[in-house]
């Protein structure tokens, strides 16, 4: 065997060289290499991915957007990271509910409602002339999909539902609206309860089912800010845009109201 | 290629396979043993995959009782399954899931009657053991068993005994030479030892480099050996030098007196250990082939003495035990070395 | 007995530390009072059920169509044979979701053999038990085809010579050496099968939906109590692994290949 200068063999020269990579790697994991501690983060509910998207794009220019970290998920999912410990400087969650939820932890400011959207019932492309109800689609006929009921989209179905005296246990329950239209879109389900503004983003020929009386049933979107903020200029012009005239008007043209 | 020939198998094989360039005419009459041996790389195991149809030849024939297998201008090649030609390898190769018995009946036929089978390789003992669990001697029986059970026209054997210790060994000899014979089938046996070979063999067959360098009884191949690998073989003193007329001039300035004529150019000379005297005094009646050569060692062999002997030639001597008490065989002593001429071969070597 | 070196026992302890911690973690949070009344609910027993019939089926579907397979892949060399066996395992390195949406592409309700499956036959596949099958066995058939063909070129080509001069033609060669030859690989990776499907998610709620006792799995099931019910989330959790841990510990070296 050959043998290194300090006594070493070549194979053991191998693990201990492995041995201080993986120490590397694990320190690096554990201290968080490459995270930008400078950047304002913000955690996005994720109907409102469009928004976000181009907020930052169009203001981008001002500057409040910049060094910003965007974290999409649902809105359950956004909660259980911050409960858990996860940095949020601005969140941004649909439904009452959870934003009360997130108050309780009492690291943010009172949220601000910013955003409303309605319900929607949607029928697939290929059944968009048969002039369908609610009561059609209810026939058993067709297979329907909501959110689940985590989702503000699925709590305002089941509200719908419950309202309605409809049975809702043999609707798929997609994780996010998103899923839901999708599904709509390729025809995979005959219908599905969406927002308002999804429907109006499809461009896949879906149609809403008229008098279905799913409009009267709306979620709120508010934000709240963190009031541990590192760098709170930079919040605040961001808050300032979503509030502001270029907030509203991309919210305009995506469908949402004015809450 | 002769297709009424009354041999079990008539093949000649040629085939270009790595750095092998193989060639080997042969044939087996039925119930013969062939023993093939020769250096390792030679090509003796190419030779029995050839004839299994496991590696296709490139020209030649192979014919088993007049079933031409693979022949000139015949495009099918009969597929190795029903070339009814039975196979031991090295280590057996037992099928590791099935039980001795379930090794031994996966070729036959539900009711062939194994029972003298059985008994002559002793196998009864071992009929419900796994392959795992048997010794090395137990697993080439059983490997022989299971070939022989489908009753193949002919057996080819690919060292089955070199895996076992020397004790195993010439019991298991002892087997296959019964099992075999019961048979009636011709055999093929790959052999590195010469023992082996001429226990099991009528004839022997000696492959190098894709040859046949000698084909003939061991008889035939222990009194007269073709090639530098079989003289050593069977430990024969081997010389190099230069032919002239009748005589074997080496470099040293040695010349052998031999029995052969016309020999010129570069030679090659084997003597018998057997075949090499030792006097005290110099003969006076054989003037030629006697030199004056001291004593390096001596080893005890079965039943004879060995001796090594160095000076104008290095040498080695088979003496009998008597002879050996006779004369004082002590290391440094010289003796007269002496071996007629017609126990000399020579042999021209081919120039390439 | 022959230890190893220091730095390898130590890396083995990190890495037994880095796979177990999480999992304890998760006891921990665990409330264990209340397990069994959050475990004996309708959702999760439907969902224990509907998770354990459909990963056996899709082991068992997995078995039959990935033994085939990696028979055949064992035999191939060459170019082709690194595409077939590149195809092969792209479901193990594909996220599940996509895969999903692949499987609905090709299966689903308006998929290019679904369509044609659901004229004929009228069956469809997505949303339904067999949905949720196929789903399992797209993404647990690589691991079959892998751990398979691993063994099967392993094996000495020489016992085919040997069954060859026993006068086996090809059909007993593959069922009566090389298949009971491989055994324990083909048991190995029908247990890997059924833990890869027991476990999945993305694929089965993209493809077959989250239809409660109908398609709900015990993964959907934790993954929309996750958001909404936590502590139910967790009590299917310990119940997916305390299953999983007595089925692999009870059947040990049938699915570890040893030896």
């Amino acid at each position: 065997m050959i043998t290194a200068d300090n006594g070493l063999t070549r194979c053991e020269k191998n693990v201990i060289i492995g041995l201080l990579a993986t120490m590397l790697l694990a320190s690096c994991t554990l201290w968080g290499c490459g995270q930008r501690e400078d950047a304002t983060r913000v955690f996005v509910a994720s109907s409102m991915t469009d928004f976000i998207e181009e907020l930052i794009a169009v203001d981008g220019q001002n500057g409040s957007a910049n060094a910003t970290d965007v974290n999409i998920a649902g809105s359950g999912t956004l909660l259980l990271q911050i409960n858990e410990g996860a940095r949020a400087d601005v969140v941004i969650l649909a439904g009452a509910e959870y934003m009360e939820e997130l108050n309780r932890t009492g690291d943010f400011h009172p949220p601000t409602e910013f955003a409303m959207t309605k319900l929607s019932i949607v029928i697939a492309p290929d059944l968009k002339d048969k002039d369908l109800t609610v009561r059609d689609l209810w026939s058993g006929k067709f297979q329907g999909a909501m959110c689940v009921l985590s989702a503000p989209c699925g709590q305002l179905a089941s509200q719908y539902a419950a309202s309605q005296n409809l049975d809702m246990a043999d609707l798929s329950l997609e994780p996010n609206v998103r899923a839901v239209l999708a599904k709509i879109e390729r025809g995979e389900v005959d219908f599905g309860f969406v927002y308002h503004t999804d429907l109006l983003s499809s461009t896949a020929g879906v149609a809403e089912v008229q008098g279905s009386g799913a409009s009267k049933f709306s979620t709120s979107y508010s934000f709240a800010v963190s009031n541990n903020l590192k760098h709170s200029a930079q919040a605040q012009s961001l808050t300032n845009a979503i509030t502001g005239e270029v907030g509203q008007r991309i919210l305009e043209e995506l469908g949402f109201n004015q809450p | 290629m002769n297709t009424s020939s009354p041999a079990l198998l008539d093949a000649r094989v040629v085939l270009q396979r790595g750095d092998l360039n193989l060639d080997v005419e042969l044939s087996v009459q039925r119930g013969e043993t062939v023993a093939i041996m020769g250096p390792n790389g030679a090509g003796k195991t190419t030779l029995l995959y050839a004839l299994l149809g496991w590696i296709p030849i490139q020209s030649g024939w192979v014919l088993v009782d007049n079933d031409i297998f693979e022949a000139p201008g015949q495009d099918e090649v009969t597929p190795t399954r029903e070339r009814e030609l039975g196979m031991v390898f090295q280590d057996g190769l037992l099928f590791p899931h099935l039980k001795v018995i379930e090794n031994i009946r996966f070729g036959t036929n539900k009711d062939d009657d194994l029972l003298d089978l059985l008994q002559t390789l002793e196998i009864f003992p071992l009929l419900k053991k796994y392959p795992s669990e048997l010794s090395a001697g137990e697993t080439q029986r059983v490997a022989l068993a299971r070939t022989l059970a489908a009753r193949p026209k002919m057996v080819l054997l690919d060292e089955p005994l070199a895996l076992l210790d020397l004790s195993a060994r010439s019991n298991a000899r002892n087997m296959i030479q019964t099992a075999l014979q019961q048979s009636l089938a011709g055999a093929l046996l790959v052999t590195h030892d010469p023992a082996d070979a001429f226990a099991l063999a009528q004839r022997v067959l000696i492959l190098e480099g894709g040859r046949v360098t000698q084909f003939g009884t061991p008889d035939q191949i222990r009194a007269k050996p073709k090639s530098r690998w079989v003289a050593d073989l069977m430990g024969w003193n081997v010389f190099y030098g230069v032919g002239q007329g009748s005589s074997v001039g080496l470099e040293s300035g040695i010349e052998f007196a031999t029995a052969e004529a016309n020999l010129s150019g570069k030679a090659m000379v084997m003597i018998s250990p057997s075949s090499v005297a030792l006097f005290v005094e110099r003969p006076s009646g054989s003037p030629r082939n006697s030199w004056l050569c001291r004593i390096r060692r001596v080893e005890y062999l079965d039943g004879l003495a060995r001796v090594s002997l160095f000076g104008p030639l290095d040498i080695y001597a088979d003496i009998t035990l008597a002879a050996a008490s006779e004369l004082d065989l002590t290391p440094g002593r010289e003796f007269w070395v002496t071996v007629k001429a017609t126990e000399i071969q020579a042999q021209v070597l081919k120039t390439e | 007995m022959n230890r190893l070196p220091i730095g390898v026992r130590i890396l083995a302890v990190l890495s037994f530390g880095f796979v177990s911690l999480p999992l304890l973690s998760l006891l921990w949070r665990v409330p264990w009072p209340r397990l069994w009344t959050l475990v004996a609910s309708d959702t999760v027993t439907d969902a224990l059920f509907l998770s354990l019939t459909s990963s056996v089926f899709a082991a068992l579907l997995a078995l039959a169509l990935g033994v085939p397979l990696a028979l055949q892949l064992s035999k191939m060399s060459g170019f082709a044979a690194s595409i077939a066996r590149a195809v092969v395992v792209l479901p193990m390195i594909l996220p599940p979701v996509v895969g999903g949406a692949a499987l609905l592409f090709a299966f689903g309700r308006n998929g290019l053999v679904g369509s044609l499956v659901a004229d004929v036959s009228g069956v469809v596949l997505p949303y339904s038990i067999s949905g949720v099958v196929l789903a399992n066995t797209f993404v647990a058939l690589p691991f079959v085809v892998i751990t398979v063909e691993g063994a099967l070129r392993a094996i000495d080509p020489r016992y085919a010579l040997a069954a060859s001069t026993l006068r086996a033609n090809s059909s007993a060669i593959t069922f009566r050496v090389v298949l009971p030859m491989v055994r324990p690989a083909v048991i190995a990776g029908g247990f890997i099968a059924w833990a890869r499907a027991l476990g999945e998610f993305g694929a089965t709620i993209t493809f077959a939906g989250n239809i409660q006792g109908k398609t709900q799995t015990l993964p959907l099931a934790v993954f929309v109590a996750l958001e909404s019910d936590r502590e139910a989330a967790l009590a299917m959790s310990v119940l997916l692994i305390s299953v999983s841990l007595i089925v692999l510990i009870s059947l040990r070296e049938r699915w570890w290949p040893v030896r």
